[in-house]
């Protein structure tokens, strides 16, 4: 009997590592993977999206090739007006002979930096906001609850072309934070509803009854219960991001000291180039709608994934 | 086992949870236009005492307001009149350090061992977040602590259950772990509402054997919440019957079982199915099968269904618990 207790604790052991949960989250995880994989649009989604990385880690590749290819400050000292593609510069240049190329790789990286970064901070306060809301209840929620509604109300891009028309030019950053503060609301709901049907379950229930403070229910119960959620959530929070900055830059309130898709459009437009240099004017404009729908294919297929009454018969099909 | 408990509670003045006539209403409905809420009494004016080191079983249909009473107890809500009492401390004025040490000293067990564990914890969190929360021991000392409850509620090799999580367990397996959770603090109290309900008949068995293991060797006191007859006559010292909020009978396990006094209790007793007895079986027939109207006011809780209730009496006025011989009350005018 002895024996076979050791023995099983060697079995146990290589599992037991640093952080238990582990195992959990990674059978749950290739659970999903292959889920995911199976899944039609989620697959369309993945491939796409691991193309635009793979354009966000290129970016760093033709400015070292030669400095005419900076995105920003780079010109081809031959070219001084935009040009077609050709074996130089692969999507042609634009009105001062910068490469259109570099500058598509060079936005993917900006709106990779834009969506993810402002999706997960209106996340963390969504969710923070909403488990807070619904685990408090009472008059708590009821005033949290009444300012998400305030916030979601109000027209984001509106606000901030306001802002930037107050405060002059807007850094990318605080674009990203400004985007960030305006879009939680909706997270905060969802999380709120999620928290309220999680708040009477016995396991929540047994805690209390064991002692446990509410930071300790929030975090070690409620929290690892709503996570699932909150990064379903986040995927369609990139794909809100990436479009409103691209909407801000292409009206001219983006980063002037960055490149983005938006900000490409913007110069097409400005230069008076709309209809005569398709190869600077398309380019961006497929690139925003695919990054946007990838992150929203993932999402709707992680949405199928997490809700199994969303789940077709034949997941193939 | 039973008469010596009974001895002891009689001679020890202060219960261990006392319940003075605690009423625990629920508002459902409301709002809209259509009709206004309506107010659910689950519990009605009930004293109940439970003495240290005996095991109480509290009978009752669905909706009957056990639950309710577990919930009192554990502090999970609070009577809206009436006092809960824990060693003659009222439970709903604990604050700070005196709530923790409740928190410490009365556990529970609930009725749905697939809802009672957090999904993401491993067996060995879920043991041990009791022990972290009252700081006690060292995590070392705390693993030991972990698989030896593991080990008294019959979930071995230990080890081998500490990393899993309650997906990969059985129900069977989800209840012992959840008792051992409420064990694991070596409580006083431990109430179990009904522990067996979600989970086979063979399973229930085990379960039954080991929470009467756990009260004999720790002494714990405990409230044992079931539908079944049966199980508590199996299991408990004392049995109180109680039938939409009310007490009807309260009385020794085996008293209450030989002799059945409230109409309620033996329509009880009746339901049991019965094997290997084809002739000579007791049967009251005190359900009645199509229901009376309510008393408009007042009135037996248990006239509705009441076979033998006298028509003016029952209906006009609620009989309070009586007893002939001070250890068996019972709730009924037709027992006199």
């Amino acid at each position: 009997m002895a024996k076979k207790a050791t023995t099983s604790n060697n079995n146990a052991n290589p599992m037991d590592g640093a952080g238990l949960p582990e195992a959990y989250w990674q059978s749950a995880f290739m659970n999903n993977w292959s889920m995911l994989s199976h899944h039609i649009i989620g697959r369309i989604g993945i491939t796409l999206l691991a193309l635009f990385a793979l354009m966000a880690v290129g970016s760093f590749i033709p400015p070292l090739i030669d400095p005419i290819y900076n995105p920003m400050s780079g010109v081809d000292p031959d070219i001084a007006y935009a040009s077609s593609p050709s074996w130089k510069h692969w999507l042609g240049t634009d009105f001062i002979g910068r490469d259109i190329f570099s500058q598509l790789l060079a936005g993917a990286r900006i709106a990779f930096m834009v969506g993810i970064s402002s999706a997960f901070m209106s996340i963390f306060l969504g969710t923070a906001i909403g488990i807070v809301s619904g685990y408090a209840g009472r008059w708590t929620d009821t005033v949290l609850m009444r300012m998400a509604d305030i916030v979601m109300v109000m027209p984001t891009l509106l606000v901030l072309l306001i802002m930037s028309a107050l405060f002059g030019q807007l850094n990318i950053w605080t674009i990203v934070l400004l985007i960030a503060l305006f879009r939680w609301p909706g997270v905060s709901r969802v999380i709120r509803a999620q928290t309220l049907t999680l708040k009477h379950r016995p396991f929540i229930e047994a805690a209390k009854i064991a002692g446990a403070s509410h930071g300790r229910i929030i975090v070690r119960h409620l929290l690892p219960n709503v996570l699932p959620l909150a990064l379903l959530y986040m995927t369609f929070r990139v794909t809100s991001a990436i479009v409103i900055e691209a909407a801000l830059a292409f009206l001219g309130f983006g980063d002037p000291g960055t490149v983005s898709w938006g900000m490409m459009l913007q110069w097409v437009w400005k230069t008076g180039h709309m209809f005569q240099a398709l190869w600077w004017l398309l380019p961006p404009g497929i690139c925003i709608s695919l990054l946007t729908l990838a992150f929203y294919m993932l999402g709707r297929a992680m949405e199928e994934i997490l809700d199994p009454r969303l789940r077709r018969e034949d997941p193939e099909e | 086992m039973s008469t010596t408990t009974m001895t002891q509670s009689q001679t020890q003045a202060m219960p261990v949870i006392r319940l003075e006539r605690v009423t625990r209403a629920y508002h459902t409905g409301g709002g809209g236009f259509a009709g206004g809420h309506t107010i659910v009494t689950s519990l009605n004016e009930v004293d109940l005492d439970i003495h240290a080191g005996e095991i109480f079983g509290l009978v009752g249909e669905s909706g009957s307001g056990k639950t309710t009473a577990a919930r009192l107890m554990v502090r999970l809500e609070h009577p809206n009149h009436g006092r809960v009492l824990y060693h003659g401390e009222n439970v709903a004025k604990l604050r700070g350090k005196k709530l923790k040490r409740f928190r410490r000293r009365v556990q529970m067990i609930f009725q749905d061992p697939y809802q009672s564990l957090n999904p993401y914890q491993s067996v060995q969190h879920i043991v041990e977040e009791p022990l972290a929360i009252h700081k006690l021991g060292l995590p070392a000392q705390r693993q030991n602590k972990v698989i030896e409850t593991l080990t008294q509620v019959g979930l071995t090799p230990s080890m081998t259950y500490l990393h899993r999580y309650p997906h990969q367990l059985s129900g069977g397996q989800r209840q012992r772990v959840a008792i051992a959770r409420a064990l694991v603090l070596s409580p006083d109290v431990l109430i179990a509402d009904e522990p067996t309900s979600m989970l086979d008949a063979s399973i229930a068995i085990q379960i039954y054997g080991i929470l009467s293991e756990v009260q004999r060797r720790r002494q714990v006191t405990m409230l044992f919440i079931t539908h079944s007859l049966a199980a508590a006559h199996f299991l408990c010292d004392r049995i109180a019957v109680i039938y939409r909020g009310h007490i009807v009978e309260i009385g020794p396990a085996k008293s209450v079982i030989a002799d059945p006094r409230h109409p309620y209790t033996q329509a009880l007793l009746d339901a049991l199915p019965r094997f290997g007895h084809p002739w000579g079986e007791r049967r009251f027939d005190t359900l009645r099968e199509i229901p009376r109207s309510e008393p408009a006011t007042g009135g037996c809780p248990f006239f509705s269904r009441c076979v033998p209730a006298d028509l003016d009496l029952c209906r006009q006025r609620r009989p309070a618990l009586k007893s002939r011989d001070g250890i068996h009350s019972s709730a009924c005018f037709l027992v006199e």
